[in-house]
């Protein structure tokens, strides 16, 4: 606790605290990784569960997913500085530790699809797998809960 | 059938959205009660990170958080750091919470050391 207590005491916290044009710039960029992030990979489920057939998924699956993997980073960079202006608020606030949890399940889920040859054999040309199809489903269901718990952190 | 089911998933995200906008939300004021009431007490801690900065304040009945405007309106209203303490007495003016069972309110007015200053000034109620 006393080092998340010392986060807020950081030069970079410090700095988003007194400059409130710094701050809503970070927040700006934490929605645009959250929007990249969201858009790259729900064109990537979709187009896995069926939709837009004509779209090769050999070509579009490692572009989108390289894409939603730079708005996670930029969502989790842009995310710990939000966080550390006031850590202790958001460690005692259930929706940001929903969310947290969320976001690991989510990244789960991509290691998951990685570490399978689903993923192989989309990247030669074949049909996903049932597994994948399913990872596509968990991936939707995930990120879009997640969206929800953090816009929930501000309203409990 | 998966996009019949994809669309079932969204559609149901959707309302759930929708009613999570609903949720009291601490950024308007629709959690708070009309009437306005007057807290005494003492500074207990005092933070002026965004989203809102923030006073504890230590009243007879309990600890009290007090919300104030966003840091722009709060600054403009000449509060910012240095200009109060913790231990400093201060009388916050505004609306407390609807949910009778949480110390929260979010002032319109705090006086601090004979200090004045207007959060929101076209909200202040006099009588």
């Amino acid at each position: 606790m006393e080092f998340l207590a010392s986060l807020a005491e950081t030069p970079l916290a410090r700095a988003l605290i007194t400059s409130s044009t710094l701050y809503l710039l970070v927040n700006a960029a934490h929605i645009l990784g959250i929007g990249m992030l969201f858009g790259a990979i729900l064109a990537l489920d979709l187009r896995l569960l069926g939709l837009a057939p004509v779209v090769p998924l050999a070509v579009i699956a490692p572009y989108l997913s390289r894409l939603a993997g730079a708005g996670v980073l930029v969502a989790i960079v842009t995310g710990l500085c939000l966080f550390s202006v006031r850590p202790l608020e958001y460690v005692r606030n259930p929706a940001f530790l929903a969310k947290l949890g969320l976001v690991a399940l989510g990244l789960l889920n991509v290691a998951v699809v990685h570490f399978n040859s689903g993923w192989r054999t989309v990247l030669v040309g074949n049909a996903p797998t049932a597994a994948l199809r399913f990872s596509a489903v968990l991936s939707i269901v995930i990120w879009i809960s997640a969206v929800i718990a953090g816009r929930w952190i501000g309203f409990l | 059938m998966p996009r019949l089911s994809i669309t079932r998933i969204l559609a149901g995200t959707a309302i759930a959205a929708l009613l999570a906008g609903t949720a009291t939300a601490h950024h308007g004021w629709s959690w708070a009660e009309a009437d306005q009431i007057d807290l005494k007490g003492t500074i207990q801690s005092i933070s002026f990170a965004p989203p809102h900065p923030t006073l504890e304040v230590k009243a007879d009945d309990g600890v009290w958080r007090v919300e104030l405007g966003n840091p722009n309106q709060t600054q403009r209203s000449g509060f910012v750091e240095g200009q109060a303490k913790v231990g400093d007495q201060i009388t916050a003016t505004g609306n407390r919470s609807e949910d009778r069972s949480e110390k929260r309110m979010k002032a319109v007015r705090i006086v601090v050391s004979g200090k004045t200053f207007d959060i929101y000034p076209e909200r202040i109620k006099t009588n």
